[in-house]
């Protein structure tokens, strides 16, 4: 295709654009809608997984210790974490490390009444925080830890990220439902749009078919308006998302749960976004056409 | 060249809109297609753009048989055609210089030759100072005028013109014919459908006669034939 051809397609594509002003409206408000919820679920699956790594990373098992054990028990059976294969790093957490932990939260809100008497009856046990070098050993190693003596009991937190996995699945797999059915709303009412834009063309279309347009010369113009359309919506979808997301980013402070900052989805919405709402243009206006090049 | 060969229509209504019709129009005729109204000459002017093919017999434009044109092949064959129609069919939106810009374009005709083209037209039809007057500020012999440069922008071997003083008073018709006449002496091929008979009768031509579907007349330097309906 020559340029100059091209560019009298983008040209006459978006001067159907603004004829068709209030049909644009409408296909760009749909596209718009259709690509926040996809943007929304987007945002959601990437947090959630992200939880579920820093879980994972973070503290993949906790250990118990026996109440009964005395401190250099309690260092004892750090030693032989520590030589368990696959054990990467250990984090000693005492039961008063804990306790003033939680007392300090505690205090900040201003509850700490809910502590008193409990100073010295001490409700937290002795724990080690155990991180692995490698994911798939962890039954392994729990296995170990769990036969050393003085051990009491063992969390394991890998079974916590697997859920958190298998919840990120689901709304990706939800979503993508989603997406698929609002895409086909948006697809039809923008080819509903590009319908109305045909028909005001129709005897331009007669015309162009009687000099001897081909069909695809016909059609160019309107689906660089139908991709047009889509491209506004991404765009404006993008920001709303942005938006909304960093208001929710900057109110939401739950300490040990990080949300994803949003430069790091960024790439990923606004590509995703842009290619949906062409695509969903593009087909839009294909549909719509098809009837009017029967000449 | 245009054959046709024992061509005849039916529509799936049962009507028959051509019956038998054979004739040849070499290149550079000028050919007047007349007759009454349902007589055929709509079918037959669909023919020419291959919007219609025949039940039986064959048409051939310009060695193109029409019934065997692949639909791909279709708007290649429609750039050999110039088409006016009495309706003017012009784009309200884009000036007259546009009007025929658009249809260089559509053929993906260069930047640089329209440029230099487009002029040269406007100057045959007489419209070089109205390149940029929009269709709604033209008169009707002005419009027929576009239409007619449109048609011949791309110098199309034949050019079709289908009752094209219909909508103009005698003046501009004779201005529209004579212009028609400058067009087919230049040497493209000139069928014009017509219903004016005082325009067939002085111009003294050939004329080709359809009534009921049947071409009844084809006649060198005929006449119209008919009283005026």
């Amino acid at each position: 295709m020559r340029t100059n051809r091209i560019r009298y397609f983008l040209r006459e594509g978006m001067k159907n654009v603004s004829r068709n002003r209030l049909m644009s409206v409408a296909s760009v408000t749909t596209t718009f809608a259709t690509l926040f919820i996809l943007g929304v679920f987007l945002a959601l699956t990437m947090n959630v997984n992200s939880w579920a790594e820093q879980i994972a990373r973070d503290c993949q098992v906790q250990v118990f210790i026996n109440e009964d054990s005395t401190p250099e028990q309690y260092d004892a059976i750090g030693q032989q974490i520590q030589n368990i294969q696959g054990v990467a790093t250990i984090e000693k957490c005492t039961k008063e490390q804990i306790f003033e932990e939680v007392k300090t939260k505690l205090e900040a809100k201003g509850e700490e009444s809910i502590l008193v008497g409990l100073e010295n009856d001490n409700p937290y046990r002795d724990s080690y925080k155990v991180s692995l070098t490698d994911l798939t050993l962890t039954e392994a190693v729990a296995e170990q830890i769990q036969s050393i003596q003085g051990v009491a009991n063992i969390t394991d937190f890998q079974e916590t990220a697997g859920i958190i996995y298998s919840i990120s699945e689901n709304i990706k797999n939800f979503s993508l439902w989603i997406i698929v059915i609002l895409g086909v709303i948006s697809a039809f009412i923008i080819s509903n749009s590009i319908k109305i834009s045909v028909f005001s063309r129709r005897k331009e279309i007669h015309i162009m078919k009687y000099i001897g347009a081909t069909n695809w010369f016909v059609r160019w113009p309107f689906l660089v308006e139908g991709m047009v359309v889509g491209f506004y919506g991404a765009l404006i979808a993008f920001g709303v998302i942005w938006l909304v997301y960093w208001r929710i980013y900057e109110s939401v402070s739950v300490q040990f749960l990080q949300l994803v900052p949003f430069s790091a989805m960024a790439w990923l919405l606004i590509g995703a976004f842009i290619i949906v709402g062409i695509v969903i243009g593009f087909i839009g206006s294909l549909i719509s056409i098809r009837k009017h090049l029967k000449v | 060249m245009v054959i046709a060969k024992n061509v005849g229509k039916v529509y799936v209504d049962g009507n028959m809109a051509l019956d038998d019709v054979t004739f040849l129009i070499q290149n550079g005729e000028f050919v007047f297609l007349v007759g009454a109204s349902g007589a055929g000459k709509t079918t037959l002017i669909k023919m020419f753009l291959r919007e219609e093919i025949p039940s039986s017999g064959e048409f051939i434009v310009n060695d193109k048989n029409i019934s065997t044109l692949l639909p791909r092949e279709i708007p290649y064959f429609r750039r050999s055609i110039g088409v006016v129609f009495q309706d003017f069919r012009l784009l309200p939106d884009k000036t007259v210089y546009e009007n025929i810009e658009f249809a260089m374009i559509v053929v993906g005709a260069p930047r640089k030759l329209r440029r230099k083209r487009i002029p040269e037209v406007l100057n045959q039809v007489g419209l070089a100072n109205r390149a940029k007057a929009y269709p709604d500020k033209l008169s009707g012999g002005e419009k027929q005028r576009v239409a007619i440069a449109r048609a011949i922008v791309n110098r199309p071997p034949i050019l079709l013109a289908d009752e094209p003083t219909g909508n103009l008073d005698p003046d501009n018709a004779w201005e529209i014919m004579n212009l028609l006449d400058d067009i087919n002496k230049r040497g493209t091929t000139v069928i014009v459908a017509t219903h004016a008979k005082d325009i067939v009768d002085t111009m003294q031509r050939r004329v080709i006669a359809l009534e009921d579907g049947k071409l009844v007349r084809d006649e060198e330097k005929g006449v119209y034939g008919y009283e005026n309906e």
